[in-house]
């Protein structure tokens, strides 16, 4: 039994509702307890504002006129909402930082709290959403009549007699109220309104769960299961040629811009978020939203075109589906879904847009007009709220005559089309601020003007018939063919909206970059693109360090008055003074507290106007580019400094492992040194104690036992003295007298010395080859020192039965080389690594009895690395040793 | 649930997660997935795109949770 009065009150209580949930969720605000208001699912619900009428009715609309497409809809956002941790986070965070009310005041406190900017914006969304507010009001008036049983075949979902636009004009008027009554009861430091929150979460909940309720309906009531009913699908819809072809990807990039674009979305995801959390769960929960949604929309398309009858209108299925198969209730859930979808639309943009033009339009305008009154309290407050108030009520009427005039424009979908291309202008200069440090004020203002502008003309033009005369889209402007709006400069053959989003954003994006890069930024601008770009790296308080101002803290407290009324501001001053740590109430107007004021005033009515308010006030402004620089370079510094740790550490390590090695060195050294000594002692103590218990010892054997003492007694001390010597000399702390002397000299007294050694063995020393006349650095003895060791290594350790040791030197590339070689048993190829390391006696194996500490290759080693010179061991051919002395031959 | 060694890692994840999701929404993956087959009585198409979705979504919820 459904009569329009039915569905009239039933409308009713469902608006007594919202009125309620809102009313409720504002008092809970006031009151502080905001609990459930805050929590990530109200805000996600919130954010489903996206899903107007469009969404309710126009999704199964498009499905039914080109079959997966409207999926690109909810797929853009989707994209958007998984990739929160790129671009959601950045933009909400900035917006907590600054307070920013609105995706104008967003923009133009980009680029240097440009006024001119905020205005531009301001007017491209108000001109977009006056068409997105008509469609609204045109679906919630053909609804009403559809379901009211208006008109003579309701289920064709196209009253005969048109649109009722008295009901429409009602309508119009209960949604301003609600407006006004919820979104501007008060203006807050943050543009937040509980209360409005919770009503549009609410209706978020009804339009889902009608949706799902008549997707039911039709698919296991109507249709007998999912493959019943694509059983019936065109063959066309769903696998049309050019399905997935640049309009899918237009719509979806569209689509994904819209979701950060559109004032209202802009509004409930970044000014009415209170904290990351809800951003967390609303980068999953959304999607999953969007997901639900479209779930029923293809097979509720496809039974609204295999039931009803042929030329209904498609953009009503929802509706007249359940009408049909006689669920009234359904039909009339179905309705208060799109109700909901529509009326929260209309409400969250009002709000959204009116606080733009309150903040970016009326207010500058009233500061240069001189409208409001000086030093009177809270008039710049009157102002602001009730032109928020009149905007509210001239956008709803701009829509609702838009909606008179146009009589019943196109499908749903194709003004919602036109409506996100006309938002996704604010793209690049968005993200472009958001990550790009150079973007300035010229690029934004350019870019968005020239392509707002081809936008109108290539896109809003041609679908609005009643504004031109159709020749214009026919043979375009001045009946100049290249300047035909769908085929603009002749690129013929592209879909429309291709064609449109192709030179409007292409024109915007180059003109944004090319002049951003072609003009040197302001000092504010290079400021603010700091605080954006680099929101999660630049410190709390860079504004506050870079800007140096000075005001009158009587006049700035006038002015905090004017604004955000007395008992607010008398407030706001006497907690900075506290946190000054101040007696008085009175706190004193340093950098950080002026920059503190202008963001609380920015709250208000925006970053332009509250610069240019404080602005008023301020006497003297600097802004510190130095300062500035420095924070941007800061994290520049931090890679560098972790760089040259990393190198520092690097070093660390590789000392460390020296000082270890050095470590385990002298260890063994200490070990090897005790257990030379023992050996010598031990013989030295036990002889001594048989010489001292045996009073009656023979004589001969006590003179035997007493030489033995002082041979091991000699033995010991020449140990100690070549410790001593090779322990000054690695320490570089051995007094070396160098002196110019020749070497040959030193050479033939070593073999001198060492005949002694020869005479008590058969080894024949012979001379060979010898030089005359060389001259290098050195000191005489300790180079005979050297050789006398070489040598008489020679002699001892020779197992050849017919023992002979060959001396030779020579002059060979400026280097003066004495070879010592012999024919004994050699070095052995695993010994020659460490021959001239600390007691290693590379004759070890040749049992000759003869014994050394093992220190003597290493001192001659350590000499004549002193002298600049290298002792190695040469690669002989068969037998024996050769030892090669090298010393730089002096310039006499 | 914050791990500093993993943390890193599932960032990246995050911030390459859209760009899994373009790729198999966008031509020319998509197309793949166009023909006209059906599986239960549905589209492929429909399933296709539906799974994606649903997929992202958990993939999104996965990550949420420990990000």
């Amino acid at each position: 039994m459904r009569s329009a009065n039915l569905v009239l009150a039933i409308a009713l209580v469902y608006v007594a509702v919202l009125f309620a949930v809102a009313y409720a969720g504002d008092r809970r605000a006031r009151s502080g307890r905001l609990g459930w208001l805050q929590s990530p699912l109200v805000y996600t619900l919130s954010i489903s504002v996206y899903c107007s009428s469009w969404t309710f009715y126009g999704a199964v609309g498009s499905a039914a006129r080109s079959g997966l497409e409207f999926a690109t809809i909810y797929l853009g956002p989707t994209l958007i909402f998984v990739g929160w941790w790129l671009l959601l986070r950045k933009l909400v965070r900035i917006g907590h930082l600054n307070g920013i009310t609105s995706i104008a005041d967003m923009i133009s406190s980009r680029y240097g709290k440009s006024a001119p900017l905020a205005a531009l914006v301001t007017l491209i969304s108000v001109v977009v959403s006056m068409p997105y507010i008509a469609l609204q009001l045109k679906a919630i008036t053909t609804s009403f009549q559809v379901v009211g049983n208006a008109g003579p075949d309701p289920l064709a979902g196209l009253p005969i007699a048109g649109p009722d636009f008295r009901l429409g004009f009602w309508i119009t008027v209960g949604l301003a109220i609600f407006s006004i009554l919820f979104g501007t009861r008060n203006i807050d430091a943050k543009e937040q309104h509980p209360g409005v929150v919770a009503a549009i979460a609410f209706e978020a909940v009804v339009k889902l769960a009608a949706l799902l309720v008549v997707g039911a309906l039709v698919v296991w009531g109507i249709g007998g299961g999912p493959a019943a009913i694509f059983a019936h699908a065109p063959a066309e819809l769903l696998h049309a040629p050019d399905a997935f072809g640049s309009r899918w990807i237009t719509t979806t990039f569209l689509a994904a811009a819209a979701i950060v674009c559109l004032p209202r979305e802009f509004h409930v995801i970044v000014v009415e978020n209170s904290d990351e959390r809800q951003q967390r769960t609303a980068s999953w929960l959304f999607p999953l939203y969007l997901f639900l949604t479209c779930l029923f929309i293809v097979p509720i398309a496809i039974a609204g075109i295999a039931f009803l009858p042929a030329g209904s209108n498609p953009d009503m299925f929802v509706l007249t589906l359940p009408m049909w198969a006689g669920h009234d209730a359904v039909a009339m859930f179905a309705f208060l879904g799109g109700f909901s979808s529509a009326t929260s639309m209309v409400i969250v943009s009002c709000i959204a847009i009116s606080t733009m033009v309150s903040n970016h339009i009326v207010m500058p305008l009233a500061l240069r007009l001189n409208w409001v009154r000086e030093s009177v309290s809270g008039e710049i407050r009157g102002l602001l709220m009730s032109s928020r108030r009149i905007s509210i009520c001239v956008l709803l009427m701009l829509g609702f005559l838009y909606f008179r005039l146009s009589g019943s424009p196109g499908a749903l979908a194709s003004i919602g089309l036109i409506a996100f291309a006309g938002v996704a202008q604010f793209l690049p200069s968005l993200v472009g601020g958001l990550f790009w440090r150079h973007a300035n004020v010229g690029g934004a203002l350019v870019g968005l003007a020239a392509g707002a502008g081809l936008w109108a003309y290539t896109l809003l033009l041609p679908n609005f018939g009643f504004i031109v005369t159709p020749d214009v889209v026919e043979s375009g402007l001045f009946g100049l063919a290249w300047l035909r709006p769908q085929a603009l400069f002749g690129l013929n053959g592209m879909d429309p909206l291709v064609h449109s989003v192709f030179w409007s954003l292409g024109v915007n994006t180059f003109l944004f970059a090319a002049v951003s890069l072609a003009r040197e930024p302001r000092p504010l601008e290079r400021l603010q693109s700091t605080l954006f770009v680099d929101v999660f790296r630049a410190p709390a308080d860079t504004a506050s360090i870079v800007m140096r101002r000075t005001a009158p803290v009587q006049e700035l407290s006038v002015l905090a008055q004017r604004i955000l009324g007395e008992y607010e501001a008398r407030e706001f001053f006497r907690q900075a003074a506290h946190a000054q740590n101040l007696a008085v109430d009175t706190p004193i107007a340093d950098d950080a507290f002026i920059t503190q004021l202008e963001r609380k005033l920015a709250g208000s009515v925006g970053a332009a106007s509250a610069r240019a308010l404080v602005s008023q006030v301020v006497t003297v402004e600097t802004i510190s580019l130095d300062e500035l620089m420095k924070i941007a370079d800061e994290t520049q510094r931090i890679r560098a400094y972790s760089q040259e740790l990393e190198e520092k550490s690097r070093q660390l390590g590789v000392a460390v492992e020296r000082l270890k090695q050095l470590d385990s060195q002298k260890d063994e050294f200490l070990s090897q040194v005790s257990h030379e000594v023992r050996t010598p002692m031990a013989s030295i103590r036990s002889f001594s104690e048989i010489l001292r218990h045996t009073p009656d010892l023979q004589p001969e054997k006590a003179a035997r036992f007493v030489r033995i003492i002082n041979e091991e007694s000699e033995r010991l001390t020449r140990l100690l003295d070549s410790t001593l010597d090779l322990n000054m000399l690695e320490r570089g702390e051995a007094p070396v007298d160098v002196t110019l002397i020749d070497p040959e000299v030193a050479l033939d007294n070593s073999i001198h010395v060492c005949q002694g050694l020869v005479a008590t063995t058969n080894v024949r020393l012979s001379s060979g080859e010898r030089v005359a006349g060389v001259a290098v650095r050195a000191n005489a003895d300790r180079i005979a020192q050297v050789f006398i060791n070489l040598i008489s290594n020679a002699i001892k350790y020779n197992t050849s039965p017919q023992p002979q040791v060959q001396i030779t030197s020579r002059i060979h590339d400026g280097t003066y080389e004495v070879f010592i070689s012999d024919n004994g048993p050699g070095i052995r190829p695993e010994e020659r690594e460490r021959i001239f390391s600390k007691f290693v006696r590379g004759w070890a194996h040749t049992q000759t009895g003869a014994s050394g500490a093992g220190l003597g290759l290493t001192i001659s080693w350590q000499i004549l690395r002193h002298l600049g010179g290298t002792l190695t061991l040469a690669e002989n051919s068969d037998s024996g040793a050769c030892f090669r002395v090298a010393l730089p031959v002096s310039v006499r | 649930m914050k791990s500093p060694p993993t943390s890193g890692r599932l960032r990246d994840a995050a911030a390459l997660l859209p760009v899994l999701g373009v790729a198999l929404l966008m031509p020319p993956v998509i197309r793949i997935f166009a023909a006209d087959v059906e599986f239960a009585g549905l589209p492929l198409i429909v399933i296709y795109v539906f799974g994606v979705w649903l997929g992202l979504v958990v993939a999104a919820a996965l990550l949420a949770r420990r990000l």
